[in-house]
């Protein structure tokens, strides 16, 4: 039982290493402290309304140590990282693993690094990391964090080679892992990157990452987050970017896995031109609770995002969307779409959403749209009398539902991977050769 | 009627009309013509009011009055009429309502007594007709689902019941098939007399087929480069624009 | 030529039209609130045991309770001790049995609202309850609508005429501990309207309330309990002003709807409380709580508030679908300037199968004032078939004010359909341009834009009404915006 959310902190006393800088030290003291007073979410708290945590509360959970890391690797073949076409960096249990990884620091123009040996990119970063306003888990991250990736792009380098990050979780024991990123793009810099989490069957771990994204003027990161960890392990997740003027920050991130998910995205647009792409795809079952929350702040004039998730939940899963656009004082000539579209497969599946608009600037155009519905009957009716089974008309309407989503994945074999797992997900693996 | 000396336009800093000359008298129809970019928009936008266009130079006078410091509705309330070339849409807005508003507010600002409502309605019908404008459209609301050729026919119909002396058709022509173009130029030639003048503005000359100008001006570079009969329009149509610019070069 | 942003910055401020008060001679109890206080407003009224003890009831969970603090509106914390929980004309003791017996003052002050008091504007077809401050003064009709077996009187006189229908009903939609202002309403409510619509009648005439708050430190705390048995049908109108005074005023009113198997109840508003002076001084917070319970099968409640006034709204006239095939609507434009605060929006709790819910929301920001719609669409696990549609626009005027979109969906059967749009813009300059370019004057050309963006809500009020909410968006708009 892990009642309190403190009895996850380290021990207090102990620095992770001998290198760890004193600021950082201190700050992640302090953090500790923020932990003790602020404890679990509660559903009284906006954010936390509908996500309960108290199954996470049941598990007696450990920080990962370093010894950890050196878990069964044996998996690896069965998840084909190693054949992977990108250039990959493997994490095993919130650690770096360099031997597992085809990415060596050879590719000119970024510099990937482990970001607990990096003191270079803590120094640069010490605000951005220190911060976790009153967020219970990011001073958790915070207080704990193991390691994490970090990840340099030089000013005008365009890095043709996709990086692939793979954050992999095993253990009997269940562990909790803390892992902190932090990815910036130097001034017309673009980058393509895959942030990958993996767990093995008998995982029960929770892994809380933070990441941090910084991308300089004309700066464009792809950025697809898959989270497929077996349906035993939990994350909380939360990613922090700010755009600057005419850079673009495009996220897919896609859920499959995971009892709870939690993943919060918060993005500044803070340059003229800077716009931002969110979009998203989930898709529960059994007990899977899923839950996303993004914010886009439009804090400059002349600033642009779209939004598009879709959510699939099938037995007794729950889906959670809280989209939030705001647009700032003087901020002019904005314009933010949002959509939420979500598929009831179930009786027992529930999904609560909430797209909210907060609007201080008067030349802006704004719009959202939710829907909840069902498989469309007609369309049901139409593929039926045309001869395919309701089983597999079903299979590829959801298909269909999920795939304006999956086909915006400009990577071509993790596009295919994605479809034939999520087809797969759904347990209709012959239906993209025959039905379509 | 309308004196335009030396006018120069900017849009946010760059200059789009440079010098602009072009008297029309009572009862004249003058064409405007010119390629993409010449200016002929920008030149009825000002005349109607619009904001966004900074007057850097010269002055429009309409009947001895500067209509520069005119609000839009005071030059409608003095008889200028724009037909536009893309018609907005105002949901929620009744057609005719609107015209009514739009009636009874210039004959205010001419001193004049409102319509009554049976009137209005009275004329509105022949009108309509006039026009060839489906009748249904008038409860509709404005410009809302209407398709590329209602609306421009439904732009003739508010001329035709507002009266003014000045009409800026401006591209009227664009996005019509044949047959709405005749019905449009058919509706205009009805009202052309002899204390209404017209500037038409289009690219092309085929407008000019169905409403015969008595001058035509050519545009090019925010500058009137060329002003002759209807006959210029048709060397234009043989020749196209280019052969202007050459010949202006020489 | 002046910008349009200007141009609109130049509209004259016009007053508010209903700011007047009326001189005449009041009875008031000092503020101040406690056990008391209750005692003296039941006995006052020669109310029955049973609804003192409810009163009491409610004063103990109240007391347990905090002021809510969620809305998108700032305030300071309001005092209730300096707040009088009773203000009445005089003549109250001897309540006019006639219009004639009415204090003139008052019926001046109904004249200048330009409400049809007179007998003779029977053919307007409007039966009137006029409360003023905290007493019904006049209720006009009843013996006509007595004819049909329909009841229409004031609260007060319904606890003394009809106390088994109040006890059945009262608090049965509207729990006193739903939140602070209910559980204070109904510890202190004074007064308000109440109606029975029979088995199968099909109420004869609008019946209409206007609430008027005269008395300086008082505040309103009405109760209105609306019953429609089965097979009836209702059409209710509920306006209210003001006068203008430099403090702030409250107003917590309760309002509970039931409709049985299909009954149909229309209930419209249009709020005019003062809303304070352009710097903010004065005005009304509107605190209220609305509710119906669709009990009956292919019931219906279809909710329209036009709302412009009070310094502050907060409220969220919600609907319980719990019988199966019934019908919940909401329209509403909430019209928001100088520094005036709105949060206001609607529930519609899906329970029974087959329910319906439409929810229609425009809200319009001017001036340096913040709107916000917050709504909640809740389809339980047993609501088969449920569906919900939801536009909420919001139409911005001037970069000084802000608007907010709150919704809240929460979705538990998969036989549900539920739709949500919203949008968010600024006045459309090209719109303008075009109106004036017709010869239409810039206010009239706002004017004509804002009630085409309110159309789809104005509709669906009385003919009547809906001419004095055009009036009156008019009025509100002009003055400060840009």
């Amino acid at each position: 039982m892990t009642d309190v959310l403190s009895e996850l902190l380290p021990p207090c006393e102990s620095r992770h290493s001998l290198a760890e800088p004193d600021w950082l030290h201190e700050k992640r003291q302090e953090a500790g402290q923020a932990v003790k007073k602020l404890g679990f979410p509660n559903s009284g708290i906006e954010t936390w309304k509908y996500t309960s945590l108290h199954r996470l509360k049941k598990v007696d959970f450990r920080p990962a140590e370093i010894a950890d890391s050196t878990a069964d690797t044996t998996v690896m073949p069965k998840l084909e990282i190693n054949n992977s076409k990108e250039k990959t960096v493997i994490f095993i249990n919130g650690f770096f693993r360099e031997d597992l990884g085809s990415y060596k620091n050879t590719v000119a123009g970024i510099k990937i690094e482990p970001l607990y040996n990096n003191s270079n990119m803590l120094e640069k970063n010490q605000e951005c990391i220190s911060s976790y306003s009153n967020d219970a888990f990011a001073a958790l991250n915070l207080a704990g964090f193991s390691d994490g990736i970090s990840i340099e792009v030089d000013d005008n380098a365009i890095i043709s080679e996709t990086i692939r990050l793979v954050f992999i979780g095993e253990h009997r024991d269940p562990l909790l892992r803390n892992i902190k990123n932090i990815i910036q793009l130097g001034q017309n810099a673009q980058l393509r990157l895959i942030e990958e989490y993996r767990s093995g069957f008998s995982d029960f771990g929770l892994t809380n990452v933070s990441t941090n994204i910084v991308l300089q003027e004309g700066a464009r990161l792809n950025h697809h987050r898959l989270q497929n960890e077996a349906i035993s392990s939990s994350q909380i997740a939360k990613i922090v970017a700010s755009v600057e003027a005419n850079a673009s920050y495009n996220s897919d991130s896609i859920v499959l896995g995971g009892q709870l998910t939690r993943l919060e995205i918060d993005v500044a647009l803070t340059g003229e031109l800077a716009t931002c792409r969110l979009n998203g795809l989930f898709s529960g079952s059994g007990e899977q609770h899923i839950d996303h929350h993004t914010t886009v702040r439009h804090q400059v004039g002349d600033t642009h995002s779209e939004e598009l998730y879709r959510g699939i939940l099938d037995d007794k899963s729950r889906g959670v969307f809280n989209g939030k656009v705001i647009v700032e004082k003087d901020a002019q000539k904005i314009t933010a779409k949002q959509a939420s579209n979500n598929l009831l497969l179930s009786r027992t599946a529930e999904i609560d959403t909430k797209p909210e608009l907060q609007i201080y600037a008067d030349d802006v155009k704004c719009a959202h749209g939710a829907t909840i519905g069902q498989l469309d009957s007609a369309a049901l009716f139409y593929l039926r009398s045309r001869g395919i089974s309701e089983q597999k008309a079903r299979a590829l309407l959801i298909f269909a539902f999920a795939e304006e989503i999956i086909k915006t994945i400009p990577v071509d074999n993790l596009r295919s991977d994605l479809e034939r797992r999520f087809i797969g997900h759904n347990q209709m693996s012959e239906l993209k050769s025959e039905a379509l | 009627m309308l004196e335009i000396k030396n006018l120069h336009v900017a849009v946010e800093g760059k200059e789009i009309l440079s010098g602009i000359n072009l008297t029309v008298n009572a009862g004249e129809v003058h064409a405007v013509m010119g390629p993409n970019g010449s200016g002929k928009s920008t030149l009825s936008h000002v005349l109607a009011g619009k904001e966004g266009y900074e007057v850097t130079k010269g002055s429009i006078l309409f009947k001895e009055k500067s209509l520069l410091d005119l609000e839009p509705e005071e030059r409608a309330g003095e008889g200028v009429f724009l037909a536009f070339q893309y018609p907005i849409e105002i949901a929620g807005v009744n057609n005719v309502y609107m015209l009514k508003a739009a009636l009874n507010g210039i004959r205010a600002y001419r001193g004049e007594p409102e319509l009554s409502s049976v009137q209005f309605l009275k004329m509105v019908k022949d009108k309509v007709k006039a026009v060839g404008l489906d009748e249904g459209l008038l409860n509709r609301q404005v410009n809302s689902g209407f398709s590329g050729g209602e609306k421009k026919k439904n732009e003739i119909f508010q001329l035709s019941v507002l009266e003014p002396t000045l009409a800026v058709l401006d591209e009227t022509d664009s996005g019509l098939d044949i047959d709405a173009l005749k019905a449009v130029a058919d509706g205009v030639n009805k009202l052309r007399i002899a204390t209404r003048s017209f500037i038409v503005v289009t690219h092309y000359q085929r407008l000019l087929d169905h409403i015969v100008p008595d001058f035509v001006h050519v545009l090019s570079k925010g500058k009137i480069v060329r002003t002759g009969d209807k006959e210029l329009a048709l060397t234009l149509e043989e020749r196209g624009y280019d052969w202007l610019a050459e010949e202006n070069l020489v | 030529m002046a910008s349009n942003a200007e141009n609109i910055d130049n509209l004259v401020g016009q007053s508010y039209e209903a700011g007047f008060y009326t001189d005449i001679e009041q009875e008031m109890l000092p503020p101040g609130l406690n056990e008391a206080t209750i005692r003296f407003i039941s006995a006052k009224k020669n109310e029955p045991e049973w609804l003192l003890e409810w009163r009491l009831k409610c004063y103990q969970q109240f007391l347990s309770m905090t002021e809510p603090v969620w809305a998108n509106v700032t305030y300071p914390s309001i005092d209730l001790q300096t707040i009088s929980y009773y203000a009445a004309p005089k003549r109250d003791e001897d309540r006019p049995k006639s219009l004639d017996e009415i204090d003139p003052k008052i019926l001046e002050t109904y004249e200048k609202l330009g409400i049809p008091l007179q007998e003779q504007k029977v053919l307007a077809g409007i039966a009137v309850d006029i409360v003023f401050d905290s007493v019904s003064v006049h209720t006009t009709f009843r013996e006509k609508l007595a004819e049909v077996g329909v009841i229409f009187c004031s609260f007060s006189d319904a606890v003394r005429e009809y106390p088994d229908l109040v006890r059945k009903y009262l608090g049965t939609v509207v729990p006193a501990r739903d939140n602070y202002f209910s559980a204070l309403n109904s510890a202190v409510f004074s007064d308000g309207s109440f109606v029975y619509i029979p088995k199968n009648t099909r109420c004869p005439m609008e019946l209409s309330t206007y609430f008027r708050m005269n008395a300086e430190n008082s505040g309103q705390f009405e109760r209105t309990l609306i019953i429609a048995d089965e097979g009836s049908y209702v059409s209710y109108l509920e306006g209210c002003t003001a006068p203008m005074r430099d403090e702030n005023q409250l107003h917590a009113a309760v309002v509970e709807l039931v409709t049985m198997d299909d009954a149909e109840i229309k209930y419209s508003t249009v709020q005019n409380w003062y809303p304070g002076d352009e710097d903010g001084k004065g005005g009304i917070y509107n605190f209220v709580t609305k509710r119906a319970d669709c009990r009956g099968k292919r019931s219906k409640v279809s909710w329209t508030q036009v709302e412009t006034g009070s310094a502050i709204t907060w409220k969220y006239p919600s609907c319980i679908l719990r019988g199966d095939y019934s019908i919940g609507e909401f329209y509403s434009v909430a019209l928001t300037n100088n520094l005036q605060q709105a949060d206001t929006g609607t529930k519609m709790v899906h329970l029974g199968k087959e329910t319906k819910s439409t929810i229609i929301s425009k809200g319009i920001s001017a001036g340096k004032s913040e709107n916000a719609y917050r709504g909640l669409v809740r389809v339980g696990g047993s609501a088969e078939n449920a569906r919900n549609y939801t536009q909420c626009d919001s139409l911005l005027l001037g970069d000084r004010s802000a608007a907010h979109t709150f919704p809240y969906i929460e979705c538990k059967n998969p036989t549900a359909q539920i739709e949500h749009e919203a949008s968010t813009s600024k006045i459309s300059e090209d719109q303008l341009f075009y109106l004036r370019s017709r010869g239409i004057q810039q206010e009239d050309a706002i004017n004509m834009i804002v009630n085409g963006f309110c159309k789809e809500v104005l509709k669906e009020l009385p003919m009547e009404f809906a001419v004095e909410a055009q009036k009156l968006l008019g009025i509100s708009l002009e003055g400060s915006v840009g």
